[in-house]
């Protein structure tokens, strides 16, 4: 393979040649940790290459293919974790300065049902500090500075898991893990260009990876495309003993449902977008949805935004109370993460019980939603990437994201972020689709629909070397 | 810092308002479960 074929193979590509002997798991993963020394540090993007559990792994996988022994697609395949995953090898750092020299020494159950997969861990990826918790208006939010988009790189990378987008991104591995409390997978998928899963709350265990909010954090795939994120996701989820929150075997039975599929878009959704990307979205739109019926669904009427802050800031501020109280928060990167600590520890228990009283009703008005419906479809977000120079608010002013990402993670249910094309400065556009808990298999079967039709997800920015 | 932080306590005041809008019964039980058997069961 030339160098650039194999830095933006998909999973299927790279599983095919190893399996025809082209290359070797261990050449894979000396290929890869050369990129991600290469380019990681000028994309900000990697905190630690694991290179000797790497390469032990990778040599593991050759002698089982040797063998005979095919542990499934993912045999050989390098793979990165955003670094708030404990994993063996390493420093675990939650992408902030207070954690920059914690080792935590167990594989998170993730990278264990990955290591078992036969995929070959090669690196802990940058992150937003402590997944955003305390608050953060600007790029440069982690210790490991801020995260450029590789298709432009006075651009953000999205976050808060900024390095699993930016390196799947820019080829430096084939896929990654990221999480999502409330937009972490979704966002830089959609500013990278990518393709990123987020899975029905308690499909995939969080055992071994930093808590933010016990109620919404999700991990899962970003991977090159649909097909991938399904792979990924079928060999890291189910049922763990470790995660009180993982849903047994008996509740996780995947139905596609019979006959067309019934999309539906969001009253609203694409009104403070940038033209390129309703533009974009109308095109995604047509192609997966031609001939089929299209309505439109209003969200139900809840106060997400002022529920998921007080879920956030009341479970964020116990869960990071010891430096909020001895005042490490204060080494925190981005000024809003360093003082949000201390509103968090006196946020209102009332209203915290009281927005967990609404998530009852809110779960059975998207059950209602989805009698009728199959997929939601929608913007990811309604801009590409801001410029890493400004702060937030001040990036794309006259745009804004709806609420539907938010109540999506509230009601813990899935959805696939997928390429739509470019917009402004050249930078990634991205639709997304949603659907009712545990039907992750029909999200990627649209996606998956959409990218036989289109080819932005097999775009991939300049190769940086 | 401390007026921005009295600020963002501030902020709490505004959702508040939000809950006590939204009309809660008593019998609406907050979506979160203790079990006095510890982990649940996965089978």
């Amino acid at each position: 393979m030339v160098e650039s074929a194999m830095a933006f193979a998909d999973i299927g590509e790279l599983g095919a040649a190893l399996r025809a002997r082209r290359v070797s798991a261990v050449e894979l993963a000396q290929f890869f940790i050369a990129r991600l020394e290469l380019v990681g540090p000028k994309l900000n993007s990697v905190v630690t290459i694991l290179r000797d559990r790497a390469l032990a792994e990778a040599r593991a996988a050759d002698a089982d293919l040797a063998a005979e022994h095919d542990r499934g697609p993912l045999h050989g395949i390098p793979y990165g974790v955003k670094d708030l995953l404990a994993a063996r090898g390493g420093p675990t750092t939650w992408g902030a300065a207070p954690y920059r020299s914690q080792v935590i020494d167990e594989d998170a159950t993730v990278v264990a049902r990955l290591h078992d997969a036969g995929a070959v861990l090669l690196a802990k990826l940058a992150m937003i500090e402590l997944a955003g918790g305390m608050g953060y208006n600007q790029a440069d939010a982690s210790f490991t500075g801020p995260c450029k988009t590789p298709w432009n790189t006075e651009y953000w990378s999205g976050g808060s898991s900024s390095g699993p987008g930016a390196c799947v991104s820019a080829g430096l591995v084939p896929f990654a893990i990221g999480s999502e409390t409330d937009g972490s997978i979704t966002n830089p998928s959609s500013y990278c260009g990518i393709t990123g899963l987020r899975p029905t709350y308690g499909l995939v265990s969080r055992h071994g990876a930093m808590a933010l909010s016990w109620t919404m954090d999700k991990l899962g795939p970003m991977c090159r495309n649909a097909i991938d994120a399904g792979i990924v996701l079928n060999a890291i989820k189910g049922p763990d003993q470790n995660d009180a929150t993982s849903l047994p075997n008996r509740m996780t039975a995947m139905v596609m449902p019979s006959g067309p599929l019934r999309f539906a878009t969001v009253k609203g959704a694409e009104d403070k977008c940038q033209p390129e990307v309703r533009k974009n979205y109308h095109a995604a739109l047509d192609a997966i949805a031609a001939g089929a019926k299209v309505t439109e669904i209003s969200l139900p009427d809840f106060p997400y935004n002022d529920m998921v802050g007080i879920i956030i800031a009341a479970e964020g501020g116990a869960a990071f109370r010891d430096i909020i109280d001895d005042g490490r928060c204060k080494a925190l990167s981005d000024p809003d993460g360093r003082r949000g600590g201390y509103s968090n520890l006196v946020a209102p228990a009332v209203d915290y019980v009281d927005a967990m009283r609404l998530r009852a009703p809110m779960r059975r008005a998207f059950e209602k939603i989805f009698d009728d419906v199959d997929v939601l479809v929608s913007p990811t977000f309604s801009t590409v990437a801001p410029p890493i120079a400004q702060s937030f608010d001040k990036s794309y002013p006259g745009f804004s994201d709806g609420p539907l990402i938010t109540a999506c993670n509230l009601v813990g249910i899935p959805a696939v972020a997928a390429p739509s094309g470019f917009g402004l400065h050249g930078l990634p556009t991205s639709v997304m689709f949603v659907g009712p808990a545990l039907s992750e298999p029909r999200l990627v079967s649209v996606a998956a629909s959409l990218q036989t039709k289109t080819d932005w997800h097999r775009r991939h920015p300049p190769l940086i070397s | 810092m401390t007026a921005k932080i009295a600020g963002d306590i501030d902020g709490f005041l505004d959702s508040s308002k939000s809950f006590r809008n939204r009309g809660l019964r008593n019998s609406d039980e907050p979506d979160f479960v203790f079990s006095p058997l510890g982990a649940s069961n996965h089978g």
